[in-house]
């Protein structure tokens, strides 16, 4: 964690002003009204939601990567959890900022907490819409929870390398870790709890990210497969992400020695696994929509695949399901270039298909006298920018000020000193 | 292995073969859905097994070569399970002859003898390859075993180590295929399961559907196999000590079944919440029917009490999923929860009289479906042997011991 | 805890050893001459020291059980409660409608039981502490393992004896530590 050169000033820079402009566009918002997104009847959630899915779900493999993995005793996951971690720390941070930004009186967002108001009215808990401020509070606290116990032994690491001011502050974060029997016992345990417990939390999430779908009755969103497939959707998304960010970490920081080949072959075996499911989702949701005799159904699943959003929908198909198979083959799966490339092009493609399942649903319901079309406008396109510049900056912050790679379970990965190693000392 | 034990599986094949023939004369309806539940139940555990098996080549995992070879083991009632699909046909008008009036537009595709090739393509493809991966599995074993000369000459032997390159070539070859084959066998199993859970199990609706139903019948069916095979190694540990199946492999085990208890009620869950709050008739009647209305929720509140709290409870203690005894009892509580699973998804579509159709017949089935499996798994154990003498790790003890600076406290729990 | 304050003034030997067998050895060798008081400092956890110093398996697991009650219960009864005190008919569901609600007491169930589980585990290492003890060594988060053995001044030659047959590098009285922060 040395003095990063011009090259990090300059991207760090660059995103700031993105961030910036990302906030004006939103003050722009917040002054004229809802207005000036594109959103109009019938379609009334479009980009702001598209975006709040897309970065709960990047959310997901970084407990994915750092729990289950944990759970299964997956050896390979010790050097790339940190950064995952982070990933889903920053990406809740992002997740977060949106059900804020959609809403027409932001200053009013306290509405969405449970307390009483009104002479004891509280928030409606039926609502998936609650279950969703339940969800996602509960897996940022649990998930930055996990991220800083997991990080207390590094802490203690740095403490004993700095000095002065910043040294207080690795300290302090540091809790007083000093490895002794006691607390490795009790840090072990908590971590296995942690990890049992973030499991079936990160299924939750997503799964209840998607019954703010499925449990309307639009035609194409209400059906009963959503919450396993945004779960196996988020996951390959997440993976994808880690991708792409944990390539330029390795080749910036030289740490081809503890992220290799192997850990970077195993993520895109994972994608594998996740690009199927997603793709059994799309051809089951399919043939469904034509066995369910179901009209709205079926003309609304015509109208994805022909209609105004019919590019975004192929990008989708073919981003998500086909080009992930590529992975298949020994010589893309561990190539760098063709891992990052893959690795965007299913960022893309996973975000179209957010976009293409809620603007689609909403364009087409019912009612053929109601149908309509969404068209982005420069303020909804500059508020997803924002926050994926605001995403990058904790990012970049993280890199800059914390060990991107846990050392102290890397070295737990390596055999312990022993006499009979080393023979004679 | 004592004599009597295949004895009493031929007898309850005949006895469930004799009950089936009497009951069709008597109750046709009846005996065919008992005959669609007992078909789906057992080749479901047998097919869930091989599917463990090549998830545990696919994943790279060490941990159990036993529980490895006795999920494979489940293969030897695939082929029977395939030829007992081909008497359904006579089933399937009764079946669904009143589906197809009610709703024509589906027309064609739900012809019976339609429903009846693409099952029986489905099936027939799934148990090929899972004949092949296990094939591939043995090869190495049986070669190495006629060159040790520890076995006597077989047909059987003869027939997989048909064109026999050596000890290295084969390994390397059959690694190979163990690859391709394992990974075909993950991916088609999810398929063709699903469109079986389609075609035989939610068809019988004419108008319910979910899109889950399929994913949902897969992880069921899967999390069958696994507590088929947890009691499975739980017998197999009785009848040949402690050192072939540790108490870590039955831990294992043990995690694995509480993490797709989970998943199983992860997948009714998810059907259930989205079907409640859209609150539409058409999906609704079938979740009210099997839920809330006499008797049909007696038997959906057993289901989920046997094979999802009662094992979730249980499997909170840590020290419960390493006891042989408490693994079996769970494998059974589950077992038994998924056949009245299987029985409350079929039955209230078909029967349509007030007399609740549980009784000899359906147990005469079930026994003759059990004898099946039960002779097949012993012809299977009888030839090939459940330690593998050719992977890296000759035998779970030794395994242990190689392993034993990692966990010296587990080893000792295991003691 | 009183006691700790007391052992601190007892202050004792601090070994540093560069494998872990010998510290395995050690350990064993002072328990066996009756020397219970030990404390051990590794810069990564290993399952054979906590076997070798035989302590009972961590009672963090009984703060998890008791925040998932803890939120199960919270969450029933803060939206049975809430719905029964204001009865307000919302997309046609009953005014308890226990599927929704479970989302709710599952979300809270798995928050308190994280929470209380970090809980527990600060409060069984007894951090955050403000003054590391008296036998720390940075190295000992770096490459050396360290083991604290509690006694009094008459004891300290027979523990060096041991500690040196064992293969201790170093041994120092606790309480004169490496220059350390001064935190």
């Amino acid at each position: 964690m040395q003095a990063p050169g011009w090259r990090y000033y300059t991207l760090l820079s660059i995103d700031l002003i993105v961030v910036a402009w990302g906030i004006f566009a939103w003050r722009y918002t917040v002054q004229h009204g809802l207005g000036v997104w594109g959103l109009t009847h019938p379609v009334m959630w479009a980009m702001d939601i598209t975006n709040f899915v897309f970065w709960v779900g990047i959310a997901h493999s970084g407990t994915l990567i750092s729990a289950i993995l944990y759970l299964f005793r997956v050896r390979w996951r010790a050097s790339i959890y940190r950064t995952a971690e982070a990933v889903t720390v920053f990406a809740l941070f992002t997740a977060g900022l949106f059900p804020i930004i959609h809403l027409g009186r932001p200053w009013v967002f306290h509405w969405l907490l449970p307390y009483s108001q009104f002479g004891g009215l509280w928030v409606n808990f039926r609502s998936p819409l609650v279950w969703d401020v339940f969800a996602v509070m509960t897996y940022m606290i649990i998930s930055v929870l996990f991220f800083f116990t997991g990080l207390v032994p590094d802490m203690a690491v740095v403490r004993n390398r700095t000095s002065g001011w910043r040294q207080k502050i690795y300290a302090f974060m540091a809790q007083g870790w000093q490895g002794t029997d006691r607390q490795w016992r009790h840090y072990k345990a908590a971590y296995v709890f942690l990890a049992a417990l973030a499991t079936p939390l990160v299924i939750s999430v997503h799964s209840v990210v998607s019954w703010d779908f499925a449990q309307s009755v639009v035609a194409g969103w209400h059906s009963t497969i959503f919450a396993p497939y945004f779960v196996a959707g988020a996951i390959h998304s997440g993976l994808a992400m880690v991708i792409t960010l944990l390539i330029p970490l390795r080749r910036i920081f030289r740490l081809d020695a503890y992220i290799t080949q192997q850990h970077l072959e195993n993520l895109a075996k994972l994608i594998i696994l996740t690009g199927l499911i997603v793709g059994y989702a799309y051809a089951v949701e399919t043939y469904i929509a034509w066995y369910s005799n179901n009209v709205p159904e079926w003309q609304r699943f015509t109208y994805q695949v022909t209609g105004e959003y019919a590019i975004p929908f192929w990008i989708m198909i073919l981003f998500n399901s086909l080009v992930p198979l590529l992975f298949f083959v020994k010589r893309i799966r561990t190539s760098t270039p063709w891992l990052f490339a893959i690795a965007i092009l299913i960022n893309i493609g996973m975000w179209m298909e957010r976009f293409v399942i809620i603007v689609t649903g909403l364009a087409h319901e019912y009612d053929p006298y109601s149908w309509g079309v969404f068209i982005p406008t420069w303020v909804d396109i500059s508020i997803t920018l924002g926050a994926f510049a605001w995403f990058f900056l904790w990012f970049l912050l993280f890199i800059k000020f914390l060990p991107v790679i846990s050392i102290v379970e890397v070295k737990e990965e390596l055999p312990p000193p022993t006499r009979s190693q080393n023979g004679e000392e | 292995m004592s004599r009597k034990v295949p004895l009493i599986f031929w007898g309850l094949l005949g006895l469930g073969t004799v009950i089936f023939l009497v009951g069709l004369r008597m109750d046709p309806l009846r005996s065919w859905q008992a005959y669609l539940i007992n078909f789906l139940f057992w080749g479901g555990i047998a097919q869930g097994g091989v599917v463990f098996g090549a998830m545990y080549h696919v994943v790279g995992g060490k941990w159990g070569p036993p529980v490895r070879r006795c999920a494979e083991g489940m293969v030897a009632f695939l082929p029977v399970n395939f030829v007992l699909f081909f008497p359904l046909y006579y089933a399937l008008n009764m079946f669904y002859g009143s589906v197809r009036e009610i709703n024509p537009v589906r027309g064609a595709w739900f012809d019976p003898r339609f429903i009846f090739v693409r099952g029986g393509l489905g099936l027939g493809l799934m148990t090929v390859l899972s004949l092949f991966f296990v094939y591939y599995s043995l090869r190495p074993e049986v070669g190495w075993l006629q060159e040790q000369k520890l076995r006597p000459r077989h047909w059987l032997y003869e027939w997989i180590t048909d064109g026999w390159q050596g000890q290295e070539l084969e390994a390397q070859h059959c690694q190979r295929g163990l690859d391709v084959l394992s990974a075909g066998v993950l991916v088609v199993y999810p398929i063709t399961y699903t469109f079986m859970a389609f075609d035989l199990i939610m068809s019988l609706d004419p108008f319910w559907y979910s899109s889950l139903f399929g994913g949902y019948f897969f992880i069921s069916t899967f999390y069958l196999g696994l507590a088929g095979l947890a009691l499975v190694c739980v017998l197999i540990r009785w009848q040949l000590g402690p050192s072939v199946v540790t108490s870590t492999q039955l831990s294992d085990l043990g995690r694995l079944l509480l993490g797709f208890n989970l998943t199983y009620f992860a997948m009714v869950w998810s059907q259930y919440i989205v079907i409640w709050y859209g609150n539409l008739p058409e999906e609704t009647q079938f979740i009210i029917l099997r839920l809330w209305e006499m008797p049909w929720a007696v038997f959906s509140w057993s289901v989920f009490i046997l094979s999802v709290f009662v094992p979730f409870l249980i499997f909170l203690s840590q020290k419960a999923k390493r006891e042989p005894k408490i693994l079996f009892a769970v494998g059974v509580s589950v077992g038994l929860g998924l056949w009245l699973e299987r029985y409350v998804l079929i039955v209230p579509s078909v029967w349509h009289s007030d007399v609740i159709p549980l009784g000899w017949i359906e147990i005469g089935v079930a026994a003759g479906f059990l004898g099946a499996t039960g002779l097949s798994y012993l012809f299977f154990l009888e030839n090939f042997p459940v330690l593998p003498f050719v992977s890296p790790i000759p035998s779970s003890a030794a395994f242990e011991k190689q392993h034993a600076e990692e966990s010296p406290a587990e080893v000792r729990l295991a003691r | 805890m009183a006691k700790n304050k007391v052992a601190d003034s007892l202050t004792g030997l601090v070994g540093t050893f560069f494998h872990l067998d010998s510290l395995l050895q050690a350990i064993e060798q002072l328990r066996q001459a009756g020397y219970r008081d030990l404390q051990s400092f590794s810069p990564v956890p290993h399952h054979n020291i906590d076997a070798t110093l035989e302590k009972p398996p961590s009672p963090v697991r009984y703060f998890t059980l008791a925040g998932c009650l803890l939120g199960a219960a919270t969450g029933l009864t803060l939206t049975i409660a809430t719905s029964l005190h204001y009865p307000l008919i919302t997309g046609g569901k009953p005014i308890v409608s226990i599927p929704p609600f479970l989302v709710i007491v599952f979300e809270l169930t798995i928050l308190f039981g994280g929470l209380l589980t970090l809980g527990g585990m600060l409060f069984n290492s007894r951090l955050p502490k403000v003054n590391i003890g008296p036998a720390y060594n940075p190295r000992f988060s770096e490459d050396q393992f360290g083991l604290w053995v509690r006694c009094e001044q008459k004891d300290h030659e027979t523990v060096t004896t041991l500690l040196k047959s064992a293969g201790a590098e170093e041994i120092i009285p606790a309480g004169q530590g490496r220059e350390l922060n001064k935190v």
